[in-house]
């Protein structure tokens, strides 16, 4: 679905050296996979991200979209069609007064019929369960609910892809919920996803996870195996689950437990073994 | 003195269609020098509440006091308020507006009126409570990182010297060691300067780790108030209210249903380390016997 091929991204301002934001990236992202990235700030990863659907080309290497090269202005379009993108903040993304018609937006740009559009805003819709809120306003649902109706302005266009950076940010508990659950759901519907994200929980959910940092890949594995590498990811400043540091911890003073799970059940199955 | 809240009330566009209750029913103190976390999901009322505490929203009904000062008077007594009562926005490095970062902490005492050697004095104290050193102070702030921009814009509510300090989600955004240093950060600042601090975050794991005492908000009423332990051996109640326990908590209400002796008081990877343990150690003990 996306392929990099020695991604290299630099850039230089009047004061500072050239800067390497990437630096020989190449990740292939199959169809249908949901890849969560992540990396301190600053790591490059939302850079990588905008090379998905060719917001930014590389200034070294090559990005491959189902096969077309996003360098290729012919094919610019056609790029930006495959891979949908949802940010951060979702009162950034919406642009009308009125949830369907934000999500008509993009559907009405590329020049669609009406009645399709009309059929691809309610499957967008009903895709991210907000059928029942398309008269409402967007700018009076909760946080999780606004971000669902950029996800669906997101895949009204028909993307194969979606790239979603930090969509949970700023969200509270239940907005995160809402959003992964929905990701899960497309995901399963047979979208790639690609989640860039700094809350560890969420990224045990995915397929695999691509850990970057100082515009290098430095982990590239199922979730299972990249968590395990506390000692590496604490170093370069990111975290793991909690149940996956308190076993890390306890085998460190000396307890005979496993550290590779994911989730407070499997952490609790552990943790039974030695204490029941 | 501390906050005093008596029957608080607050409704949005009052007499309009769009008519919201904000708040509804607040009754609340808060005592000097306490460290309390606020939660509460979206829409919960918690930024409609913290506004309230200096005078940015006046209540409809109810009366709250700060420092002894009713937030209703205006004049002299409001101006005084503000100073005081220092608030933090979400995402506060998008109000710096100063070309050094000297010149953007310095921006509020200087408005108070305060002679140059009292505000140098403030800057720099200001500044090193948020770990940033000399070398910083001729720097734009926009050459600088995310999260040392938003250290800035707490430098700029510090040099006020408030009394009690509140702050939205100021991790909002920071990637894992960036939250942990501005956490850390908070904590020392806390120690240090005995003021009160009121954190607002949607981050469980950080106000477990943090706070000592939480207020859980919920269609603009105060839900839970307690300890931190007694809040949040209360999962079920807080899923319902969109919200959730650190996964530590969670882990230990899974182990107790299944018969491990553990506690509830179990809400930070240290204290669920040591009670597993003092569990697997007297387990041992009791095998060897």
């Amino acid at each position: 679905m996306i392929k990099t091929e020695h991604l290299q991204y630099t850039y230089r301002t009047d004061k500072t050296p050239i800067e390497f934001v990437l630096d020989d990236v190449n990740i292939e992202i199959k169809t249908g996979e949901f890849v969560a990235v992540l990396g301190h700030n600053g790591c490059g990863k939302s850079t990588l991200a905008k090379h998905f659907n060719g917001l930014l080309l590389p200034t070294g290497g090559n990005v491959y979209v189902s096969g077309m090269d996003t360098k290729d202005e012919e094919l610019y379009w056609n790029v930006r069609r495959s891979v949908g993108m949802v940010f951060q903040n979702p009162d950034n993304q919406l642009v009308a007064t009125v949830v369907e018609e934000d999500v008509a937006f993009a559907p009405e740009n590329l020049g669609i019929p009406s009645e399709e559009i009309r059929e691809r805003v309610d499957s967008a819709l009903k895709a991210v369960g907000m059928y029942e809120y398309r008269k409402h306003a967007p700018h009076r649902l909760s946080g999780g609910q606004k971000q669902r109706i950029a996800i669906a302005g997101a895949i009204a266009m028909r993307p194969q892809c979606i790239v979603l950076d930090e969509p949970t940010a700023m969200l509270d508990p239940q907005g995160r919920k809402e959003v992964i659950n929905t990701i899960k759901k497309l995901k399963d519907e047979g979208m790639t996803v690609v989640l860039i994200t700094h809350y560890m929980e969420e990224a045990t959910k995915a397929d695999r996870v691509i850990v970057m940092d100082k515009g290098n890949v430095v982990l590239d594995d199922v979730p299972r195996n990249v968590f395990k590498e506390v000692k590496l990811l604490k170093k370069i400043g990111l975290d793991v689950p909690q149940v996956t540091e308190l076993l890390y911890n306890l085998k460190k003073a000396g307890l005979p437990v496993n550290y590779d799970v994911l989730t407070v059940e499997e952490c609790a199955d552990e943790l039974a073994k030695i204490l029941l | 003195m501390g906050i005093k809240i008596r029957n608080l009330e607050y409704i949005y566009m009052q007499g309009s269609p769009f008519e919201k209750e904000a708040l509804s029913d607040i009754n609340l103190d808060i005592a000097d020098g306490e460290f309390v976390g606020l939660i509460g999901h979206t829409g919960s009322g918690k930024s409609t509440l913290i506004q309230h505490l200096n005078g940015l929203l006046v209540p409809q009904s109810g009366e709250i006091e700060v420092n002894g000062k009713n937030t209703k008077e205006k004049g002299a007594h409001l101006k005084e308020l503000r100073q005081e009562v220092g608030l933090v926005f979400q995402y506060p490095e998008h109000q710096i507006f100063e070309e050094t970062v000297y010149k953007d902490v310095a921006f509020g005492p200087k408005n108070m009126g305060l002679g140059d050697d009292e505000i140098h004095e403030r800057v720099v104290e200001a500044l090193t409570y948020v770990g940033l050193d000399e070398s910083y102070y001729e720097m734009s702030p926009f050459e600088l990182s995310g999260g040392q921009r938003r250290r800035v814009a707490i430098a700029g509510v510090l040099a006020m010297r408030p009394k009690t300090l509140i702050l939205d989600e100021p991790a909002a955004g920071l990637d894992p060691a960036g939250r942990e240093e501005m956490l850390t950060q908070i904590r020392a600042l806390y120690l240090k300067s005995k003021m009160t601090v009121i954190l607002v975050s949607h981050s469980m794991e950080d106000v477990a780790r943090i706070a000592s005492r939480i207020i859980v908000m919920n269609d603009g009423k105060i839900a839970m108030d307690g300890k931190v332990s007694e809040i949040f051996s209360r999962g079920e109640e807080l899923k319902n209210m969109g919200l959730d326990v650190p996964q530590v908590s969670a882990l230990a209400a899974e182990l107790i249903k299944r018969g491990v002796k553990l506690d509830s008081n179990i809400y930070t990877i240290e204290r669920a380390k040591a009670a597993i343990m003092l569990l697997a150690k007297e387990k041992r003990g009791a095998e060897e016997c």
